[in-house]
């Protein structure tokens, strides 16, 4: 079963199954997601106070912002090409993202070293290096574009939001999905291993919302490098069209995930990342640490 | 001294004038630090309720042959209370009582699509297409696949159209460098 949403507004096709309602009634939506297995991948207790107290956080940190206006200036290039106008102009997409830097609702939370204006620069050269590189420019029909679809993946699990960057069709009829990621450094063959899970998901939910498409064969990740001089580059996966479902390693994964939820196991995870958690005064271990009197400093 | 969260939720299913009920009763021991923190305690009691309508959905859909109810009525109550401890908190109680039976006339109100219905992106696409094209996108939906709007349209023949007219358009300019 799938449903597909648009803007953020789900739009169900059947009636909502009972690890649905017990999705929505502990975190106050019927469905799970890979960035909510990351979260709790990365704290369970921040994952606590994100999806669970639904605590209003303390800060933004920058990195989300101008990640998620970058995403939306990529989308603007991508739309232009498959409708066949002119793409919008550099200038015009800095400004995007600029806006929404100043216009956040929470406090923005800065680098050591970044300003605004800082971040607009670095805007202006991810923008020209992604608008000038060859692998921003897709080939055939758009399908999903910064949009977002569910489907039922495991009887066991709530239904899984696949948040798409960009599902398309290639001429040749191959569906490929594809994920912009905002990184500082190049990624390395270990990290797309790492992050692979995600694109596995987004695989079946894709299978399953489209039925009348070939299944996926292509999952791409393309990577945008926010170094002094901006890399964009793009790593494939193939994967058989005949493959269905998903790995038993997946699967484990999102299923210890809804498992420990469900049980209300959520253990601080000290770490330097503490200091850049909009949850840290609320949590004794990470409070400790994002006032300096932390040990744990694992990155 | 140790509390126990006591917890009921009982749930009606009407269908055709039957109607079916079913309650849970739940308890479950709080640690001292979880009641100090109201949002916490909130989250612990949200979950127990999430686990008692789990319970609850499970025997609805087994007493009706697997199917989804279509509509629920529901009610619930939570108190707390003291309890001694060691003393063990009563497991979960499943209380059910059913009346009516089915008549077999009910008809699920649910739509039935004929595929997934256009995304946003692609609508947008027809919408800039059709625009450069100077043509009404809804007469060529309806022309194409006889439907009456674009947003009727499903994904794959969103996907036809978009090509259809990008064909069109690329063959429009095609004419105008010609010229």
């Amino acid at each position: 079963m799938a449903s597909a949403t648009s803007n953020g507004a789900c739009v169900p096709t059947t009636p909502r199954s009972p690890q649905a309602r017990l999705a929505e009634s502990l975190i106050g939506r019927p469905y799970i997601s890979h960035s909510q297995v990351s979260c709790y991948a990365n704290c369970p207790k921040q994952f606590e106070f994100r999806y669970l107290i639904r605590e209003q956080p303390a800060f933004v940190p920058s990195s989300l912002v101008f990640g998620t206006s970058f995403h939306a200036a990529a989308a603007a290039i991508t739309a232009a090409d498959f409708e066949g106008v002119e793409r919008p102009s550099v200038e015009e997409l800095v400004e995007g993202v600029s806006t929404e830097l100043r216009s956040s609702t929470l406090p923005l939370r800065f680098s050591k070293g970044e300003s605004l204006e800082s971040l607009e620069g670095l805007a202006r050269r991810m923008i020209t290096a992604y608008a000038d590189s060859p692998d921003s420019r897709v080939e055939g029909s758009v399908l999903f574009l910064e949009e977002a679809a569910r489907a039922e993946v495991d009887p066991d699990l709530p239904p899984v939001e696949a948040r798409f960057d960009l599902v398309y069709q290639r001429p040749d009829g191959g569906v490929v999905i594809r994920d912009v990621k905002t990184s500082r450094s190049r990624w390395s063959q270990e990290k797309l291993l790492e992050s692979r899970a995600q694109l596995l998901i987004y695989r079946e939910v894709v299978r399953q919302v489209l039925p009348e498409h070939p299944a996926p064969d292509r999952l791409e990740y393309c990577v945008i490098s926010k170094s002094a001089r901006s890399v964009v580059s793009l790593h494939q996966l193939e994967v058989p069209r005949e493959s269905v479902g998903l790995d038993e390693g997946v699967l484990g994964q999102l299923r210890g995930f809804w498992s420990s939820v469900v049980a209300g196991s959520f253990p601080a995870r000290p770490s330097w990342q503490c200091r850049s958690c909009p949850y840290a005064h609320r949590c004794p271990e990470g409070r400790q640490i994002a006032q300096g009197g932390g040990a744990a400093d694992d990155a | 001294m140790p509390m126990t969260l006591t917890l009921s939720l009982s749930k009606k299913l009407t269908e055709n004038f039957n109607s079916t009920a079913l309650g849970v009763t739940i308890g479950a021991e709080v640690e001292h630090s979880v009641l100090a923190d109201p949002a916490a305690l909130q989250s612990r009691i949200d979950r127990l309720f999430a686990e008692c309508d789990l319970a609850i959905e499970r025997k609805l859909a087994a007493m009706s042959g697997g199917a989804a109810p279509m509509s629920l009525v529901g009610a619930a109550e939570a108190h707390t209370k003291a309890t001694t401890p060691g003393v063990p908190v009563a497991a979960s109680q499943l209380l059910g009582y059913a009346s009516g039976a089915s008549n077999g006339n009910g008809q699920a109100k649910l739509s039935h699509s004929r595929g997934r219905p256009a995304t946003e992106s692609q609508l947008r696409a027809l919408r800039s297409i059709a625009r450069r094209l100077g043509i009404d996108l809804q007469q060529e939906a309806y022309h194409e696949f006889a439907v009456a709007s674009p947003e009727d349209l499903s994904i794959t023949a969103a996907s036809q159209l978009i090509d259809a007219l990008k064909e069109r358009a690329e063959a429009a300019a095609a004419r105008g460098r010609t010229r």
